[in-house]
């Protein structure tokens, strides 16, 4: 464990200030929106009574109705579009972080390849430091999306139940990353996220192992992962019947990928 | 940065995230019960609301509201929008599952259930009916398929065919198909002329055989089969409109049920005495023993009235016709509909949905309330009115059940 967390703790420092960066970049992001949002409805409040725009005009009726047709949901929308790209670089990085030790011949590179380390252990210290990556820029969204919601709450006067019921019907219909609901949540913001990062990791093995043809199968793999996910998701016709397909898939896709990863990263990868 | 700083990140954000999946888990419980509004719940007697509630892409709620209590089962299997809430459906539901949306395709007999779906294939002058039979003994378990095609002209393509009502009579397979020309007048769908074919489905050879049609054409009228239609033993009951336009410009409406008996392979009528307002749409959402009710609630002329006519099916003759009950709504501005009925033992138990209507000065998201009405039969005595607590859209799957069904 201890070793874990030495490694963890290397991993971290060589991307904290990235992290921080990406947080700032999804602070900035979600304050721009947000300001959008609430400076549209002014905008279009002011044009519809033919007076000049001003923040006090939120608290009329009007800004409820342009807010609930499509200015709250378009926030939400726009905020989790934007989670959904810092997850994406965070994935992005899961490559990264294997291919920087290779290549730029760095401290975790040497103890993964040359000191007499248990090598699972880099390879879990890598994978903490994704998952903890996706984790914070998640939980950093859920912070805004409150925050932003509340500061909405407070300039049009909207109890928290109406908002709930503005975005109720309308989450269902959209693709958020942030799942609304317990098991989606733990499914998908929970697991499937370490899920995604093992199978990643999983396709880096192959490649390392199988040089040129490694790349084939490396993506293979990764892309074959994600299918059978959607396949699934599109063959249940009920909700047990998801939970269940997805359940087992998870179990055997998590144990596949690891005993893969841990054959090959022990017998098989090459630098 | 040190190892202590990175121990901390690691640690809260795993922290965090636990403590915000079981925030997430305790959140949003809703109030499932059922608010009287007035009367005593007690009058629900051994009828239930159930319904059935997507959370989300892998949970399925199920509400159970009687008199006595609220049951709420957070893990339910689900059950398909058309399909009624009783055990045996559920049992059958991955049976089902490929039904077409309507419980009038279901046949069972003996130990077997099985159901109908038809496809149309149209080409040149001629369209192809598809019957894709499917059965399932109950005892062994063991699931059939057959697919039956019959091929009728259809000059210039202009007619179309729909409702493949099976019934299995004296070990054969019957369907009824409706057949229309595309050329549909008024505003309420009705055609210049309409059939209705009973066809006989012999699985064992893969054969199609015409038995008997009847057609329905009239220069003066226009004519809409088969809203509602229903199946009862050996005959098949399909409804029958005839629309005319008086001399002032008001169309009217004769409604009646055209039946076939397949015991006598004879088509019949049994009419309905009271011309009824056009474009009302009626259903046939109960059928007790030997009763057939047939109702109606439509708030367009703001009349806010169920009309309930009852068909004694072992004469055909309707027993009482568009009986009216006042309904009394607790809240106005919403537009009301009726989810759900059943006459039961002399009392008739209604679902009626209210929609509020847009609010553009108030600016949210249209409410849906569900009322459950107990109305007895004879003295028209509205005995309880009670709202389901729970706000349910269009989407939720809602139905009234007999204790002894589920």
């Amino acid at each position: 464990m201890n070793n874990i967390l030495n490694l963890y703790n290397i991993e971290l420092k060589r991307i904290y200030k990235w992290l921080l960066a990406l947080l700032g970049v999804l602070i900035a992001g979600n304050i721009l929106i947000v300001g959008a949002t609430i400076f549209n409805t002014v905008n279009e409040i002011a044009a519809s009574i033919e007076t000049k725009p001003s923040i006090s005009l939120m608290k009329l009726q009007a800004a409820k109705r342009i807010l609930n047709e499509y200015n709250i949901y378009n926030m939400i929308h726009l905020t989790n579009l934007l989670l959904g790209l810092c997850v994406l670089v965070c994935l992005a990085y899961a490559l990264v972080i294997w291919y920087r030790d290779v290549f730029g011949k760095s401290k975790t590179g040497y103890a993964l390849f040359m000191l007499p380390q248990n090598k699972m252990n880099v390879y879990i210290a890598k994978a903490l430091t994704v998952i903890s990556m996706i984790y914070i820029t998640t939980l950093t969204q859920m912070f805004l999306s409150i925050a932003s919601l509340s500061l909405i709450k407070s300039l049009v006067g909207l109890s928290s139940t109406e908002i709930l019921f503005i975005l109720n019907p309308r989450i269902r219909q959209s693709l958020l990353f942030i799942q609304p609901y317990f098991i989606d949540f733990v499914m998908i913001n929970v697991i499937g996220v370490i899920l995604a990062v093992v199978v990643i990791f999983t396709g880096v093995m192959i490649q390392k192992s199988f040089k040129i043809y490694g790349i084939v199968l490396g993506v293979m793999y990764v892309i074959g992962a994600v299918f059978i996910f959607f396949k699934l998701t599109q063959v249940a016709e009920y909700t047990e019947q998801l939970l269940m397909y997805h359940g087992i898939y998870y179990i055997a896709l998590f144990l596949v990928s690891i005993g893969l990863s841990y054959t090959l990263l022990n017998k098989k990868v090459y630098i | 940065m040190n190892k202590k700083t990175s121990k901390i990140v690691l640690f809260t954000t795993m922290g965090l995230m636990i403590m915000s999946t079981i925030a997430m888990g305790l959140n949003i419980k809703y109030d499932n019960g059922l608010e009287d509004i007035s009367g005593s719940k007690e009058n629900l007697d051994n009828v239930n609301i159930v319904y059935q509630k997507k959370v989300g892409a892998y949970r399925t709620k199920e509400v159970k509201l009687s008199k006595d209590d609220t049951k709420v089962n957070e893990f339910e299997k689900a059950l398909d929008l058309h399909l009624p809430f009783t055990t045996f459906y559920k049992e059958q539901r991955d049976f089902y599952s490929e039904s077409y949306s309507r419980t009038e395709y279901n046949y069972e007999y003996e130990d077997t259930i099985g159901f109908i779906n038809t496809d149309r294939i149209y080409g040149d002058e001629i369209l192809t009916l598809e019957f894709k039979v499917k059965e399932k003994n109950l005892k062994t378990n063991k699931e059939i398929e057959y697919k039956l095609e019959v091929t009728e002209e259809n000059p210039d393509g202009k007619y179309s065919a729909w409702l493949g009502m099976p019934i299995r009579y004296n070990g054969e397979l019957y369907a009824s198909v409706i057949w229309s020309d595309e050329n549909v007048e008024s505003v309420y769908s009705a055609n210049k002329e309409a059939w209705i074919n009973i066809y006989k489905l012999d699985l064992e050879n893969e054969k199609v055989e015409l038995i008997d049609s009847k057609k329905f054409k009239n220069e003066d009228e226009l004519v809409q089969l088969g809203y509602p239609s229903f199946t009862h033993n050996n005959k098949y009951y399909i409804s029958k409109d005839i629309f005319t336009t008086t001399v002032t410009g008001e169309t009217k409406v004769n409604k009646s049920f055209i039946t076939y008996d397949l015991e006598t392979k004879k088509f019949d009528s049994t009419d309905m005495e009271e011309d009824m307002v056009a474009g009302q749409y009626y259903s046939v959402d109960d059928i007790e023993g030997n009763v057939a009710y047939i109702s109606t609630f439509n708030e367009r002329y703001n009349t806010r009235t169920l009309k309930i006519s009852t068909l004694d099916l072992d004469n055909d003759k309707f027993i009482k016709e568009n009986e009216i009950y006042n309904i009394e709504v607790p809240e106005e501005g919403y537009e009301y509909n009726l989810r759900d009925i059943r006459c039961v033992e002399g009392k008739i138990y209604a679902v009626i949905n209210g929609y509020e209507k847009p609010d553009l000065e108030e600016g949210r998201d249209q409410y849906n309330k569900n009322y459950v009405y107990v109305i007895d039969k004879n003295s028209k005595e509205v005995l309880y009115i009670g709202l389901i607590k729970e706000k349910l859209n269009a989407e939720i799957n809602l139905d009234i059940v007999l204790d002894e069904e589920l």
